[in-house]
């Protein structure tokens, strides 16, 4: 009833609105924050790392960073047992992770809203096979057919991808189906069918925008489970093959010396941290922000 | 008569019980209803939830497929007429104006919808013909470029009718458009639909369980209980002489603004049907107070009078010309 | 009988939001008599849920009450603490909400429901409660009460659980029952017949009833007194034959207008209208909260208008009448 109270004239553009919103939310600010900085060191990796990150030197091999005693400046982050410099690798390792988050979530994305959107918007059979094709994938476990495939056909970035894109989508299935049910039963899409618009139409411009908030909190998510799970396969030497700098290969390969060089397994378990936490907080707080009772 | 859009024994029904394993159970939202509508007139179909007035609805504007009968519009079926030709003619205004607007569009694009959708003009020329509209609705052209929640539920409204008239329409469906509007705002709305059907020379079907607004616009109604209409008249008629008992315990409900009158008895039973599991015979018959030895086996067919323009399904007035000077009870 | 079993004064309701404190109540008193109806009405918005939600202490989070009497049975209850509305809701006051199916929990039965508030407030045993939910829900017009104590809510019809709701309010014979919009949900012929349940059971158990509503009509057949409230105040307040057959404010005035009655109405005729929006209530608030859309306003309505009073019949307006 407060709603009605307030008079609806006079009110700030949009942008203002979100801005005031977003004002609020320190845990995403954070988290956006991190995430776009992350984002940008992997960018400019190429320009920002002070080596080749493939480049192995034998006598400079695990030198510490330069806050140990015998660190020094021209490795800031030290070297790995390979001697190639470990900031440089981190860096580059920013893009694998950023890489594998952002495209196993469009490959996911695509074939699970396509999925939760037809499933949600005609219901009936389709609905039922959509379903069954979930419960299916569903006990499916992720990483053991990952293994399996890995395997089977062998490592790489690509096929990393390819095969977490082609496993993940059962979220996103299942929440855009939801929503889209709870859109088409709203009266403007009944508007619009009524106005003639085509099947395409409707899904593609009265559905697709109102369900984009939790399509944007499911991605984030997802993207966190993706960089993970690339992690955990790489650290089982199935997933990026060396000497790409994937973090979780890097863990891989410290463990061995994780008593005498610690750092070698602190640095990229913490970056590999932080960019987890930066991207769980973003996807809290985007759902927050744009959640459709917030209307933003 | 000069029928526009014509339900022809019109019946939907749905599979009720979700799931593989559960017995499914079917029911019928609307059951054999014919009805013409006419041209300029304004049809107003009355009844509570669950006597199919919205499922009928939905059907004449061509969004749920008959389950038996036809729909034509002027002699044509509307099934092979194509969506897009029906949605020309024939718009609707839903009940609820927070569920009837896309909250990511703003008023301007989700009034141009339609033209949009038809290719209408170029962008420039939908503007203005939606400009225009707005101010015919009764709302400042500064909306256009503000979204739903901007609005209030009436000003909500008028969008709606808007975007069901801007490409001119014959017939607008409404679909009890006052029902979630308060009393002051309510009235506004009723006099623009009554002001545009004046101007545009509109022919409304008004769907509304509220009789005393029905009463003040429609020309004729039909009463629906449990998915067949029972009793069809003008609204004059219907109003001075309710013939079908449930149409007088209708009019007994309405609860006009007069103190002293006190609270009416409707003489209906408690019990309320269950719409998976009609009564036989007349499905009125376990409320009704007039209910006599055929009513709980046959069912009563909805019969014209003598003077062939109203009709009532009830075995109270059996088909003979006799049945004219039947005589009747006021409650 | 004549005295008051609830006598508010002075209530107001303040909501904290983001865009500062909303006045929800402003200063409002009512007054209803033991046996006797009174019917606030309104449109969304007035405050009318707020001051019953006051008056049970169930105000929402971050909203706050504040009155300078609200005396039940002679108890001032305006400083009382939580625990002393607990004791008496459900039990000497009770309340009716407009939905039913959410006002009554899914997972118990109508049985175990009924039985809750009277074993809890008057130390019934098991037997007892279920011997009064019977005979309550055979007052409430439910065919074999025996049988329903064992049914789940969605077991039965709009129109059943509204019954079920307000045998429930009297289990612990309530001396008053605040009844929210009580058949706004349900479809008119059933509403006819609950009002007219509502009527019967307050002859019968003499209780006082304060009925919400944004409905004249319900108003006009049902009440004794009836407050009509405007932007969180009571701007007109009287005997309900009083009110109807001669409104003082504008506002009532203009809300009658606007509700077509068959017989009165010129068929196809306009109505009349309010035009305008609700003002906010956001911050200070000053004058006559109407003026804005009163076809009588004058500067002079800046200012708090008058209170009026004739015969018991009290306005607040700066004229005697509207013509």
């Amino acid at each position: 009833m407060s709603l009605a109270l307030s008079s609806p004239a006079a009110q700030p553009s949009r942008t203002a609105r979100l801005l005031r919103r977003l004002r609020g939310q320190h845990a995403f600010l954070v988290g956006a924050g991190l995430l776009v900085l992350i984002a940008l060191l992997a960018v400019f990796a190429p320009l920002l790392a002070p080596h080749d990150p493939y480049l192995q030197n034998l006598a400079q091999r695990t030198i510490p960073p330069v806050w140990y005693a015998k660190g020094s400046w021209v490795h800031p982050l030290g070297t790995d047992q390979l001697g190639r410099d470990y900031l440089s690798r981190l860096l580059y390792g920013a893009r694998i992770s950023l890489l594998i988050g952002v495209s196993v979530v469009i490959i996911a994305g695509l074939i699970g809203t396509t999925m939760g959107l037809l499933a949600g918007y005609f219901g009936g059979r389709m609905d039922m096979a959509m379903t069954f094709i979930v419960t299916t994938r569903l006990s499916l476990p992720v990483i053991l057919v990952a293994l399996a495939v890995v395997a089977m056909v062998g490592g790489s970035l690509w096929i990393v991808i390819l095969v977490l894109g082609l496993l993940k989508w059962d979220r996103f299935a299942v929440v855009m189906r939801s929503a889209t049910q709870q859109v088409r039963s709203q009266d403007y899409v009944a508007a619009a069918r009524a106005a003639g618009a085509s099947t395409a139409h409707i899904v593609l411009r009265e559905v697709l925008p109102n369900i984009a908030p939790q399509l944007i909190v499911v991605a984030t998510l997802e993207a966190a489970s993706a960089i993970l799970l690339e992690a955990a396969l790489s650290f089982l030497g199935l997933g990026v093959q060396p000497p790409l700098p994937s973090w979780g290969l890097m863990i891989s390969e410290a463990k061995a010396y994780m008593f005498f060089s610690f750092w070698l397994i602190a640095i990229p378990g913490s970056a590999l941290a932080l960019l987890i936490f930066a991207i769980n907080l973003t996807g809290d707080g985007l759902r927050d922000v744009i959640s459709p009772d917030g209307r933003g | 008569m000069n029928a526009l859009l014509t339900a022809d024994a019109l019946t939907r029904s749905f599979e009720v019980g979700q799931g593989m394993f559960r017995r499914r159970r079917t029911l019928h939202a609307v059951n054999g209803v014919s009805l013409d509508i006419r041209k300029g007139e304004v049809l107003a179909i009355v009844g509570e939830s669950g006597c199919g007035k919205s499922t009928l609805a939905r059907m004449l504007l061509g969004l749920l497929p008959p389950s038996a009968g036809a729909i034509t519009l002027e002699g044509r079926n509307i099934r092979d007429l194509g969506h897009k030709t029906v949605a020309r003619r024939v718009q609707p205004v839903f009940q609820d104006p927070y569920s009837s607007l896309n909250p990511r569009r703003t008023i301007a694009s989700i009034v141009a919808l339609p033209l949009e959708v038809h290719g209408v003009g170029t962008a420039e020329e939908r503007r203005r013909k939606v400009l225009d509209i707005l101010d015919r609705v009764g709302l400042p052209q500064r909306f256009a470029d503000r979204y739903p929640r901007e609005l209030s539920g009436g000003q909500r409204q008028r969008v709606a009718i808007a975007r069901a008239l801007v490409m001119n329409p014959e017939i607008v469906i409404c679909d009890e458009p006052t029902s979630a509007l308060d009393v002051s705002v309510q009235s506004q709305i009723l006099n623009l639909l009554m002001d545009l059907q004046k101007e545009l020379g509109l022919t409304y079907v008004f769907i509304s369980h509220n009789l005393a607004v029905v009463e003040h616009i429609a020309t004729r109604v039909a009463v629906m209980y449990l998915g067949r209409v029972v009793e069809l008249a003008d609204t004059d008629s219907l109003f001075r002489n309710p013939r079908h008992p449930y149409t007088q315990a209708l009019l007994a409900s309405v609860l006009t603004p007069e103190p002293g009158l006190g609270l009416p008895d409707t003489h209906l039973g408690v019990a309320f049907p269950d719409p998976l599991n009609p009564p036989p015979g007349c499905s009125f018959h376990p409320r009704c107070p007039r209910r006599f030895e055929p009513c709980d086996k046959v069912t009563p067919a909805l019969l014209r009078d003598a003077g062939g323009e109203n009709a009532v399904a009830c075995h109270l007035y059996p088909p003979s010309p006799a049945n004219a000077s039947l005589p009747k009870t006021k409650n | 009988m004549t005295d008051t079993i609830l006598d508010v004064r002075g209530l107001s309701v303040d909501i904290a939001t983001a865009g500062g404190v909303l006045h929800a109540v402003r200063d409002i008193s009512l007054k209803v008599e033991r046996g006797k109806t009174l019917c606030v009405v309104g449109e969304s918005g007035c405050g009318k849920s707020m001051t019953s939600l006051a008056i049970m202490d169930l105000l929402p989070k971050g909203a706050r009450r504040s009155a300078a009497a609200l005396s039940f049975a002679g108890e001032d209850l305006s400083r009382a603490p939580g625990k002393r509305f607990n004791a008496l809701r459900g039990n000497r006051m009770a309340m009716i909400f407009q939905e039913p199916m959410t006002a009554l929990n899914p997972a118990y039965t109508i049985g175990d429901q009924l039985a809750e508030p009277y074993r809890l407030h008057r130390g019934a045993s098991a037997a007892q409660a279920r011997d009064r939910a019977v005979y309550l829900l055979d007052k409430v017009g439910i065919a074999s009460p025996a049988e329903r104590l064992g049914q789940y809510p969605h077991q039965l019809s709009g129109g059943l659980r509204q019954r079920v709701m307000i045998a429930m309010a009297l289990m612990c014979e309530p001396e008053l029952l605040i009844a929210d919009e009580p058949t706004t949900a349900l479809d008119v012929t059933i509403q006819a017949q609950i009002l007219r349940l509502l009527a019967d059971l307050q002859k019968e158990f003499g209780v006082a009833i304060m009925l919400i509503t944004h409905d004249l009509g319900v108003v006009a057949r049902i009440a004794d007194r009836v407050a009509v409230m405007y932007a969180g105040q009571v701007v007109e307040e009287g005997p309900a034959a009083a009110l109807f057959s001669d409104p003082r404010h504008p506002y009532t005035r203009g809300l009658l207008d606007c509700i077509p009655v068959p017989g009165r109405t010129a068929r196809g005729g306009r109505l009349g209208a309010i035009p305008g929006v609700v003002p906010s209530l956001v911050g200070e608030v000053h004058g006559c909260s109407f003026r804005d859309r009163c076809p009588h306003a004058r500067p002079v309505c800046a200012e708090d208008p008058p209170a009026r009073e004739v015969d018991g019949h009290r306005w607040r307006c700066i004229l005697e009448k509207a013509a």
